[in-house]
């Protein structure tokens, strides 16, 4: 045999880990994306950021304000709902439901099963996170401000773009009962596909034609500051998400529901308990818990305002290390215990 | 010469769980002996809650044990390059419901880090081997309990297992299933695998096992080869074809005369499930096709002979 051509040790050692990692992350992210809850609430953000500009009479002195504030607050507290039910169902309805079990008798590691699991989890995060700020982007553009007959700034709306959003979800439900019927297809995976196909659509539309429906393609048809700050919420969905599986290999859904609020409650008043003048235990913990302030940043685009990417950069980076470590303590936890 | 390793060889194996304060709650396991070697169909029997799952798991690492020790394949059975030689039934059929029967058994394959081809050559033998081709793009969330269970067995056998452990393995299946799936586990062990099986069907396991040990309250109470635990060394039968009434009794007279004592005299019965099996057949006019076992045997590869990484 020709040494040249025979895989290294480390290569075949990669493979081992790697289709066992893909396989179990591949079919959690089905089952996720398959479960009801998923769905209704993919759906119902997508509906609600849809509805937020026909309320632009409050619009807080600045177009689209409204629009990006509420998509923003959907996309963190439907996306947290998500994230702790979706990683808790994973892992604790696995080993209750015996699926864990049958898993964890094949070659993987608790490691990754872990491991797989969150991928899967977050996979399915990333898929609803893309849905919501796809429909932010668009709904953001509808309101806007025109100059008047006697030049005072009147609000106007593009109307295209407001319908486009609210057929949005009916369409993609119509493809989605369509494929199901013609080609047994998975309705809950098809109706979220198809809705991301036409938001992206609507995106692509929305970049070529201007407010008033004449093609000039240019960025600015979209407010693009907008994704970085969305990019944080992801983060902070994602660090969540670890937090729950790696809470969920040793409580039950309840309890992780209620530590993983617990965390966020102190999360949000992590810059308060901050401060030098409080004790030094609540300082201690809210170092050590995710400073949930950090990725809520909607009011960094005040007045025309952006975020530096390399805030960004290091509020992702922030998530990453924190999510690591949550995953590696879940790990820990989980290779000793027992799995019935 | 040299006596190949067991397959598996439990010593001195205990097992107590306990409640969230580590309290100790059930003995489930209280010190039992075993070996099996290869090539063996060895079944554990017992009532419920007599230790037989908790050993099952036990043995594939999914417990861990509180005294004593196991040997799978002489190896930790944590060991995950162990588990790769192994195929495992669960006692209820654990399936994701949304997923088909070859995206299922796809899953598993993956999980052993089987590649595409192989992948795909033993799924296309397996859904055949146990009659789901026709099935195979539904998902099993509406599968039959049955049908489920066949899905099961074929997810045990993908990586064409040297040991096979399953837990109640014709729980669920009706007379037909169940003595397929009974054909299966004797063309496969005389395929040479070793099979370490539960069940609460005796019958069953009488048909299959060349060993048995009996399980009670944790600790084997009863162990050996099924004939010679079942044998009766101070009686025989004898079966006679073609006697007229005068001859049977003129034997029974003989029989009386030289044993001084009346000798019971009857008509051999077969059993329901092979009476079932051919009222069946008749109504369906089937002959009783071979299963595909041996073709999924001749076709797949061991798992550790090249086929995976």
């Amino acid at each position: 045999m020709n040494p040249a051509a025979a895989p290294s040790r480390s290569t075949a050692a990669r493979r081992a880990w790697r289709r066992p990692l893909a396989a179990l992350a591949r079919t959690t992210l089905t089952e996720s994306m398959q479960q009801p809850a998923v769905l209704l609430l993919t759906l119902g953000g997508v509906v609600a950021t849809a509805f937020i500009p026909l309320l632009q009479f409050h619009e807080f002195g600045e177009p689209g304000r409204l629009a990006r504030d509420g998509a923003l607050a959907y996309q963190l507290t439907l996306g947290l709902v998500l994230a702790v039910a979706a990683a808790s169902a994973a892992i604790q309805r696995e080993i209750a439901g015996g699926t864990a079990s049958a898993a964890l008798s094949k070659p993987l590691s608790r490691d990754a099963f872990v491991a797989g699991k969150f991928l899967g989890v977050a996979g399915m995060l990333l898929h609803f996170w893309y849905a919501l700020l796809a429909a932010m982007l668009i709904a953001e553009r509808v309101a806007y401000r025109v100059a008047g007959t006697d030049g005072e700034p009147v609000g106007a709306t593009d109307s295209r773009a407001q319908a486009f959003l609210l057929l949005a979800v009916p369409l993609a439900l119509a493809v989605a009962g369509l494929l199901h019927n013609r080609r047994r297809a998975r309705f809950g995976i098809a109706a979220l596909r198809g809705l991301q196909a036409i938001l992206t659509l609507g995106l692509l539309a929305a970049f070529g034609f201007d407010r008033l429906g004449a093609w000039r393609p240019a960025a600015d048809n979209l407010d693009l500051r907008l994704v970085p700050v969305s990019l944080l919420i992801l983060a902070t969905l994602t660090l969540f998400a670890a937090l729950a599986t790696a809470l969920s290999t040793r409580l039950k859904g309840g309890a992780t529901l209620v530590v993983c609020s617990l965390v966020l409650a102190l999360g949000l008043a992590a810059d308060p308990l901050l401060a030098p003048s409080r004790p030094l235990p609540a300082r201690l913990a809210a170092h050590l818990l995710p400073n949930v302030q950090s990725f809520w940043l909607c009011d960094a685009l005040t007045g025309g305002g952006s975020l530096p990417l390399s805030y960004v950069g290091g509020a992702c980076a922030y998530a990453a290390a924190w999510s690591l470590a949550a995953l590696a303590l879940g790990m820990l936890a989980f290779r000793h215990c027992d799995i019935h | 010469m040299n006596t190949p390793p067991p397959v598996i060889e439990i010593r001195g194996l205990r097992k107590t769980f306990r409640d969230f304060w580590q309290r100790p709650t059930v003995a489930a396991v209280r010190g039992i002996d075993l070996s099996v070697g290869p090539g063996e169909v060895v079944g554990l029997l017992g009532p419920n809650g007599s230790g037989k799952s908790t050993t099952i798991k036990l043995l594939l690492g999914l417990l861990h044990p509180t005294a004593g020790t196991i040997r799978v394949l002489d190896a930790d059975p944590r060991d995950t390059a162990t588990k790769a030689r192994i195929g495992y039934l669960p006692e209820v059929t654990c399936l994701h419901k949304f997923l088909t029967p070859a995206e299922t058994l796809h899953y598993y394959a993956g999980l052993f880090g089987l590649d595409g081809p192989t992948t795909r050559a033993r799924t296309r033998e397996l859904l055949r081997m146990v009659g789901l081709e026709a099935a195979a793009g539904r998902p099993v969330g509406e599968f039959s309990k049955g049908m489920a269970r066949r899905v099961g067995l074929a997810q045990a056998l993908i990586n064409n297992p040297d040991l096979l452990v399953l837990d109640e393995p014709t729980s669920g299946l009706d007379p037909i299933a169940c003595r397929e799936v009974k054909d299966w586990v004797r063309q496969l062990a005389a395929a040479g695998k070793t099979i370490f099986m539960t069940s609460h069907l005796l019958a069953d396991v009488e048909d299959i096992c060349d060993r048995i040990a009996i399980l009670c309250e944790g600790q084997v109470r009863a162990e050996g080869r099924v004939q010679e635990l079942l044998q009766r060394p101070d009686a025989v039968n004898l079966t006679l074809e073609g006697l007229t009434e005068a001859q049977i009794e003129e034997i029974r007279g003989e029989l009386a005369r030289r044993t001084g004592r009346a000798v019971p005299c009857g008509r051999p019965r077969i059993d329901l499930e092979t009476f079932f099996l051919k009222v069946i057949a008749a109504a369906d006019g089937r002959a009783g096709a071979p299963a595909p076992t041996a073709d999924f045997l001749a076709a797949s590869p061991r798992t550790g002979d090249g086929a995976a990484p």
